[in-house]
């Protein structure tokens, strides 16, 4: 069984449900950020694993919780340049509608948009992916900004070069 | 065939060879884990002055090896393993150490550059998926601690708008396979190129690591160097032969060819990492935890087995020392003593308060006007000592500055409370957050490595002043006297080793 530890800062002010959380392997001191459910109690988890959270300026005071790790996502951590590259490519050639094709959502961002808090169905939908997108997949967001600014400044030199 | 022992050591290895022909060396071949275990039996070892250890097996998974404090010098004579190193006699008096690493500062070498396959430090290169850095045994040093560090080493940048280098030392705090975060306090010369040059253009600074370079790198790397002077001339000075450089793998910089391990990556702009907590040199596991720049790893070179030297901060509090505070007396001592003297300060040594790392330092002068130690204090307290040293005590050119009952004496007898004792830029100065004596809400979050809350700076004048010079011939009489003390004290049965001091000055026991 693996151990890990946290300090009471990296803590949501609501630890309850899930949460994104930065943790420390006991063993091999390894620091990573996952998504996870915390507990006092272990019977509160369904795979729950020991986490020492630390806390005071010094973080010397020891508290004993749990932990179930929910989404390493191994997969995400490595961005796929060629991959995300295709994507890119993928919705300037063909649709860039996304179709969620849900009566709840729609619901729910109409609601929205009814109410003024965003101007149209596709300005929510886009503020809310992209604050979902910072969030849960910050690298993700890094490298496709990296990799359009990159595309920006080739189009721009490209397009230099043939009016030489 | 055995090294000669009167040049400087051209590699970390090297070094070790020569500790072991001293008997200087513990070679531990039990395995002791990366995981506190060496850390402690370094801070036993320092605290008992015994040999250097060498941790020969830490890990399963590497080959690597560790080396608690490698400098740490016995606590009379701190300068004793550098003066090794560097290929100097360790029966030197302190002054004659002082003068030797002076006249070498004075006559720097410029750096060679060789070829990749010449360079002991391409033993391995892994770039890209073959980099795994947590692979290495890196210490995990005290309880509490927020990670493993790599806390003795270089660290190489370019500045982004000159042809200036700069090397100097800043822990770094692994977090995983590619990433750390290092420890960059703004008001240091590479803090200063990251903070208001590199980010502030969010450009990446391209940085390498080198852990376990040759002693003369190792020594500059702690030095106050002005900014724009390169080290790798001052550490070809002190080796009295040049330093041998050799191109990155995946950035422009040249590191040390004789390295044990160089990390080759870049400083992220507008990223950040936590920092610490850690057990710091003040003897303190401190908070809060920091956030600091992010540096990502881009290759990993190193020789064949490689050597990790580490250092245990705290463990230099009290009685012992580490590598950190005997470099502090060996390296920036002498050195700050020809900085202040190339300014024209008539200054006859700066030593560091033993047992008080980069806090407290005393200076001895010859020219002791009140208006001259202001303008001196004013240079170092805006200069080089803005952010680490809290206060400075001025004593008279023939008071030993390492002799602290000399210096309490000075103090007890010249340094009058109501006139001696000067405030300096009460409120303004930048403190570092390290210190224990903010609270951490004094101390704030990052501020650029600076506490929040400004401090001030104190300087004592324990200097005599000429009434008590020519008051009545006390001085003249002063040797006789403590020579018959000390007659009176070793016919009491107090062996006349005890009276020996730190310092060692010249025409003193």
């Amino acid at each position: 069984m693996t151990e890990y530890s946290t300090a009471e800062e990296n803590l949501p002010d609501d630890p309850n449900g899930e949460v994104q959380l930065q943790l420390t392997d006991t063993d091999t001191k390894e620091i990573f950020v996952t998504r996870a459910r915390v507990a006092r109690t272990e019977t509160e988890l369904n795979d729950p694993e020991p986490l020492t959270v630390v806390r005071g300026p010094h973080e010397n005071i020891q508290e004993e919780w749990y932990v179930e790790i929910l989404e390493p996502n191994p997969e995400l951590e490595e961005i796929d340049e060629t991959v995300l590259r295709d994507c890119i490519d993928y919705s300037r050639t063909e649709s860039n509608v996304i179709n969620a094709r849900s009566e709840d959502a729609r619901a729910m961002v109409q609601y929205l948009v009814t109410v003024d808090e965003f101007d149209s169905v596709s300005d929510a939908v886009r503020t809310i992916v992209n604050e979902y997108m910072q969030d849960a997949y910050p690298e993700l967001l890094d490298a496709y900004l990296d990799m359009k600014a990159e595309r920006i400044r080739e189009e721009i030199s490209s397009s230099f070069g043939e009016n030489r | 065939m055995t090294a000669d022992v009167t040049v400087a050591a051209d590699s970390f290895r090297g070094y070790i060879e020569r500790l072991r022909d001293h008997g200087a060396c513990n070679r531990i071949d039990q395995r002791i884990s990366w995981n506190l275990e060496v850390g402690a039996v370094t801070m036993r070892a320092n605290e008992r002055d015994a040999e250097i250890p060498v941790f020969e097996d830490v890990s399963d998974e590497s080959a690597a090896r560790l080396v608690g404090d490698p400098y740490r010098g016995p606590p009379r004579r701190p300068w004793e393993r550098v003066a090794m190193a560097l290929g100097l006699s360790v029966d030197l008096t302190t002054d004659r150490f002082y003068e030797e690493i002076i006249d070498r500062l004075r006559s720097p070498i410029s750096p060679t550059v060789v070829d990749r396959p010449a360079a002991p430090c391409k033993r391995h290169v892994h770039t890209g998926d073959d980099m795994d850095l947590l692979s290495f045994p890196w210490p995990f040093l005290h309880v509490g601690d927020g990670g493993r560090y790599s806390n003795l080493h270089t660290l190489i940048a370019d500045d982004r708008d000159t042809e200036w280098t700069d090397w100097s030392s800043h822990r770094a705090m692994l977090h995983d396979n590619t990433r750390a975060s290092v420890l960059l306090l703004a008001g240091e010369q590479t803090p200063n190129i990251y903070y208001y040059k590199y980010e502030r253009h969010d450009e990446p600074m391209p940085v390498a690591i080198a852990i376990g370079a040759e002693p003369a790198v190792e020594c500059v790397s702690m030095m106050w160097i002005p900014t724009g002077r390169a080290e790798s001339e001052f550490a070809g000075g002190l080796k009295r032969a040049p330093v041998e450089l050799v191109p990155c793998e995946t950035n422009d910089l040249l590191v040390p060819a004789s390295a044990e391990i160089v990390l080759e990556g870049r400083i992220l702009p507008n990223s950040r990492l936590d920092e610490g907590p850690y057990g710091d040199y003040l003897g303190y596991m401190h908070g809060p935890r920091r956030s600091m720049p992010v540096l990502e790893i881009d290759a990993i070179t190193h020789r064949e087995r490689p050597y990790i030297p580490f250092t245990v901060e705290w463990s230099e509090v009290g009685y012992a020392h580490n590598t950190t505070s005997s470099m502090e007396v060996a390296c920036v001592g002498p050195d700050a003593t020809l900085g202040l003297r190339a300014v024209g300060f008539d200054v006859e040594k700066l030593a560091p308060w033993p047992f008080t790392p980069r806090t407290v330092y005393v200076i001895s002068t010859e020219t002791t006007r009140p208006a001259y130690l202001h303008e001196l204090a004013n240079f170092i307290f805006t200069t080089w000592g803005m952010l680490h040293v809290d206060f400075f005590v001025f004593v008279d050119a023939d008071v030993d500055p390492f002799d602290q009952r000399a210096v309490l004496e000075a103090m007890a007898l010249y340094a009058d409370p109501d006139e001696d004792f000067h405030q300096f830029g009460v409120e303004t100065m930048p403190k570092v957050p390290l210190n224990i004596y903010q609270t951490p809400e004094e101390k704030g979050d990052v501020q650029r490595g600076t506490s929040k809350a400004k401090t001030a700076k104190t300087y004592i004048d324990a200097t005599r002043s000429e009434a008590d010079a020519a008051r009545d011939g006390f001085e003249r009489d002063e040797p006789d006297r403590r020579q018959r003390a000390r007659e009176i004290l070793a016919d009491a049965g107090l062996s006349a080793d005890a009276f020996g001091t730190a310092g060692g000055q010249e025409g003193r026991n």
